[in-house]
């Protein structure tokens, strides 16, 4: 793996190691999934639901993010997916809202890295 | 190579599921519970585990197991459910549907690897271990059946009498399980003393001819002479069983030999048992011989037609039957006429081969 790409991944508190390792040391798979897992069609519905302030609809949407965050060892982005999961599972929306963005913005930034590495 | 189905609605979560075992099974995939249901109707035998997701659009992992539950091969196919721990009630609901285990998110590689081996491998065993029991049950059946017909060549000549009450036991056994399911009889009871019940009169072996096959009335004597069948079947058993714990199976043949002649007011024998002193199934099966018996041709008396039967025996003419087996004979009569129209029609059918012969 590229090492700018290195560095940002663990800027991000991903531990990328971790996840290849889990896939049988197939970085090629990784970086697939990981791109499948930014490009999620529930990243929209998951804003579409905190939006709409419908805590049942977010907590579906945000608890499958949170399984394949956390399988793919994305760290900060994993945990702030928990705590986003665990929230809205108890019917709590407020500041559930800020939380997305910052997720949200920690995933552009992840997109952005594996944009610039061509990957 | 068998399967693993593995039902997630992420794609994502079924790939990384099928690096980590790609080694050692072949995949099915199903993105939610009623694609996977198809799957397990249709493709069943194909299927070694079953790794679930929870949360999952449409069918959840706890519908599918619902709905999986009601399926003759639930108990051959592991569950393993998937969760990320966001609600520990969740895994205790799994279990009591019947999960096999859990794997938590994030997976571990060699953890997920061991635990769907391990149960894999279990279930393999347990495989073949019902299939070694379905065989030795088949063999029991077998000896069960012939040792119980030598009995009957002797005194009425065609082992079908046994066959019979073994049919009338099981139709009265599965009205007990309807209307009393306080009792708690299960398939496997009900397959058990239904087996058993052939052998009630195996005791008999040991009655001389010139008591057993007598035609006329008996001497106080003879009469006492042949009540020691029941105690007599009861020691065969128990020689069978070599007196030690060998299980429900022997048990109901001990005390079916033993008691069957038992009457609900004390009136029988061998040990003049009241009430419920004697054993339900066993009384089951006192009331499936006397039936049997009524309805079938006797050296000294032609047989009686089902409406009689039932009359007799609701009057007492044959002893005192607990208010719970008339219960349960009332709710078997559909089913008791039946049988005693199909014998019915085999007499008619034997006298017209008879016929066609002498013409």
């Amino acid at each position: 793996m590229q090492a700018d790409l290195c560095w940002k991944l663990d800027e991000l508190g991903v531990d990328y190691r971790e996840g290849i390792d889990l896939l049988g040391d197939n970085e090629e798979l990784y970086i697939e999934l990981l791109n499948q897992f930014l490009g999620d069609e529930d990243f929209e519905r998951l804003r579409e639901a905190l939006r709409r302030g419908d805590a049942s609809e977010g907590f579906f949407r945000v608890h499958s993010l949170k399984g394949m965050a956390m399988n793919l060892s994305l760290g900060r982005i994993g945990d702030m997916l928990v705590k986003l999961t665990r929230q809205l599972y108890a019917g709590e929306t407020t500041g559930a809202q800020e939380l997305f963005d910052v997720i949200d913005q920690k995933c552009g930034e992840l997109r952005e890295a594996l944009k610039e590495a061509n990957l | 190579m068998r399967s693993a189905l593995i039902v997630d609605d992420k794609l994502l979560n079924r790939r990384v599921l099928m690096s980590i075992l790609k080694d050692e099974y072949s995949f099915i995939e199903a993105s939610d519970g009623s694609e996977a249901l198809d799957i397990v109707n249709n493709r069943a035998s194909e299927i070694c585990i079953i790794l679930l997701n929870i949360v999952m659009p449409g069918i959840d992992g706890f519908g599918f197991m619902r709905i999986f539950n009601e399926m003759d091969v639930h108990e051959d196919i592991p569950v393993v459910m998937i969760t990320g721990g966001t609600d520990d009630k969740w895994e205790t609901e799994g279990f009591k549907l019947g999960a096999a285990d859990y794997i938590h998110t994030p997976f571990r590689r060699d953890a997920v690897r061991s635990r769907v081996r391990n149960i894999v491998n279990l279930f393999e065993k347990q495989r073949e271990l019902k299939v070694q029991r379905d065989q030795m049950r088949g063999a029991n059946e077998r000896i069960t059946a012939v040792m119980a017909s030598l009995v009957e060549f002797r005194d009425l000549g065609t082992g079908m009498h046994v066959q019979r009450v073994r049919e009338i036991t099981r139709i009265m056994m599965e009205s007990l399980r309807k209307l009393y399911p306080m009792y708690g009889v299960t398939e496997e009871v009900v397959n058990e003393v239904t087996l058993a019940s052939i052998l009630h009169d195996i005791g008999k072996i040991a009655i001389p001819d010139s008591i057993l096959l007598k035609k006329g009335k008996l001497t106080h004597e003879e009469y006492e002479v042949i009540k020691t069948h029941t105690c007599i079947g009861a020691e065969i058993i128990d020689s069978i069983g070599n007196g030690g714990n060998v299980g429900d199976y022997f048990a109901y043949c001990r005390d079916i030999c033993l008691h069957h002649h038992e009457r609900y007011d004390g009136s029988g024998y061998p040990d003049g048992l009241k009430g419920e002193e004697n054993s339900i199934f066993t009384q089951l099966v006192s009331i499936a011989d006397v039936y049997e018996a009524l309805t079938d041709d006797r050296p000294y008396r032609g047989r009686l037609l089902h409406e009689d039967a039932v009359d007799m025996i609701r009057a007492g003419d044959c002893g005192a039957f607990s208010p719970i087996l008339m219960d349960c004979f009332d709710n078997a009569l559909p089913r008791l006429a039946q049988i005693s129209a199909e014998k019915q029609a085999e007499v008619f059918w034997d006298l017209h081969d008879v016929q066609d012969i002498q013409d």
